[in-house]
């Protein structure tokens, strides 16, 4: 038997997906009853507060790439909205979630789950938000929701609080999705999923109103292509300018280019950022 | 993260794999999967080429035995052994394989498609799985198959899809059990789990009288250790193991020595390429 996905007699259809693929249920109520019904006696969705030591974090690499193809290849000037490819869609959503976090920190719990097969706590969804933690948020404590994958338990479980059917169901802007894995029910929560669909092409407008208008110029003290279109080597008229001790260090340019963005300063031993 | 450092803490009941979903009854469970299996999935039965099967390796069978007669596992009251996996593994295999001389298999395997290894997996059926690769010389074998996550594989052409009405039709002594895993409901299906039991039961009662038997005395040409106690020279023997593969592969080694284990007990005289067993004796099995 071949174990190639792409060799003859193989076929893997586009449709044949084996993880992040939700059951088909229908409203959330139902969502949610299947959940309480078939997840196991010892599994509970919990709140709680953990620090973000302990969940997996991405790393930011695969961001560096995608501002670079946003920027360069002018993907500002498209729509953006939740059915957008994610080259376009990621720039603006990752803008508005470090927004949001500057101005408020997290507004709502993060879905949290175990993985047995990679051992580590993940994040879904959440994503993007991941990245914010990354690059924003690391070693702090987050609030979360909990999923204690086949009934695990963690000493940073002691003083979560078990979330019941009707707590559940009275969350505003709940939506949830059910993955069948692990042979477990694991819920993945969001409870900002509506948001999505007016503060994407908010912030997309906002950016390519920003990159668009004639007085937008950039300084850089290193080399940074992200925004080769506009830089200017004048520091006194430059409408932003970057000083960024390592132009390699990752973290510190999605920073620089989400700050640029969004117009807001910034300042770190390693980047600063000034309007 | 370790699984036996601080903070983490496995209990001795979490499993990850085969657990199955909590849904009581056998009709129920047949609605709760074809109500949410994934568009593209279905349950099929057929013949699938054995080629296109994960056959386990023999070495947990082996060392399974090897445990039964070194620690004279064949002593134990038959009851005592029926809910001990290991120690029930060497009844079931010669039952599973006396019949499956006799009259073949009865039920079909029931196989899933496992992305995670990309290889279609016999479950349950481990023991079958056995059998099949030890003494099925045939190449096709009657399946129950589901292809997880819609997958489709050139064999199914052949296979024909089993509809939930025919399904609850199959056999009264149909028993499923359902396990999400790769993001679907991956049906494990046994027909006939019902006699399981008492046959083990038979079976145990029938290899202590084998092996307490004056008459169970062996003649082999090779070494095969566990059966020493039995050893007799070629004229007194009742039975004759003939190794004829002088340069065996460890895993055809383990082939060999399993298949030794169980003909002897089974009274089945065979021959293959690198095997011959000779029973001078014939008795009925259970």
């Amino acid at each position: 038997m071949t174990a190639n996905l792409n060799d003859y007699p193989y076929l893997l259809p586009p449709s044949a997906r084996y993880q992040l693929q939700m059951i088909d249920l229908g409203s959330n109520e139902e969502k949610v009853d299947f959940f309480y019904r078939y997840k196991r006696k010892t599994e509970h969705l919990y709140l709680g507060v953990i620090s973000t030591k302990i969940v997996e974090l991405e790393g930011v690499s695969y961001i560096v790439k995608q501002f670079l193809n946003y920027l360069q290849g002018e993907l500002y000037l498209k729509e953006a909205n939740r059915d957008t490819h994610l080259s376009v869609k990621i720039v603006p959503k990752l803008c508005w979630l470090a927004d949001s976090y500057l101005t408020n920190g997290f507004q709502y719990p993060m879905c949290v789950h175990y993985n047995p097969r990679i051992q580590k706590n993940v994040m879904h969804p959440g994503s993007t938000r991941n990245h914010i933690i990354s690059l924003f948020h690391k070693n702090k404590n987050i609030e979360v929701l909990y999923f204690n994958t086949g009934g695990v338990t963690f000493d940073f479980m002691t003083n979560f609080k078990i979330i019941e059917k009707d707590q559940l169901l009275s969350y505003n802007g709940l939506s949830i999705s059910i993955a069948l894995d692990h042979c477990s029910t694991i819920p993945h929560i969001n409870l900002d999923e509506h948001a999505m669909d007016t503060q994407l092409p908010v912030w997309q407008n906002k950016i390519q109103s920003r990159l668009l208008n004639s007085n937008f110029s950039v300084y850089c003290d290193k080399e940074l292509p992200h925004f080769k279109k506009w830089i200017t080597p004048d520091e006194n008229t430059a409408q932003v300018k970057i000083y960024i001790k390592d132009p390699n260090d990752k973290d510190d340019i999605v920073k620089a280019c989400i700050m640029t963005l969004i117009g807001r300063p910034y300042e770190s031993p390693s980047l600063r950022v000034v309007l | 993260m370790d699984e036996n450092s601080p903070p983490y803490k496995i209990h001795p009941h979490v499993h990850f794999n085969l657990e199955s979903l909590p849904v009581f009854g056998t009709n129920e469970r047949i609605d709760f999967f074809y109500k949410y299996r994934r568009a593209g999935e279905n349950l099929y039965i057929g013949n699938i080429d054995k080629k296109d099967l994960e056959l386990k390796h023999s070495k947990p069978l082996f060392d399974s035995l090897e445990r039964y007669f070194d620690r004279t596992h064949y002593k134990i009251n038959p009851l005592a052994i029926v809910k001990d996996f290991d120690k029930r593994l060497f009844p079931k295999v010669c039952w599973l394989t006396d019949s499956f001389f006799k009259i073949g298999f009865k039920y079909p395997v029931c196989v899933h498609y496992n992305p995670r290894i990309q290889q279609n997996v016999i479950h349950p059926g481990s023991i079958r799985n056995h059998v099949i690769k030890l003494f099925q010389e045939t190449t096709l074998v009657n399946c129950l198959y589901f292809n997880t996550g819609g997958v489709e594989f050139d064999f199914m052409k052949d296979l024909k899809v089993l509809t939930k009405e025919e399904l609850l039709k199959f056999n009264k002594n149909l028993e499923i059990e359902l396990v999400a895993d790769h993001c679907s409901i991956i049906p494990h299906i046994n027909v006939g789990q019902d006699s399981v039991s008492s046959n083990i039961e038979t079976w145990q009662e029938f290899i202590y009288r084998r092996l307490t038997s004056p008459s169970f005395t062996v003649f082999t040409n090779a070494s095969i250790q566990l059966l020493e106690p039995w050893y007799t020279d070629k004229a007194q023997a009742n039975i004759e193991i003939e190794i004829n593969d002088v340069t065996p592969t460890d895993s055809e080694w383990l082939d060999i020595l399993c298949k030794c284990l169980i003909l002897v007990i089974i009274g089945k005289s065979y021959k293959s390429k690198s095997l011959t067993v000779t029973h001078k004796i014939t008795f009925d099995t259970p």
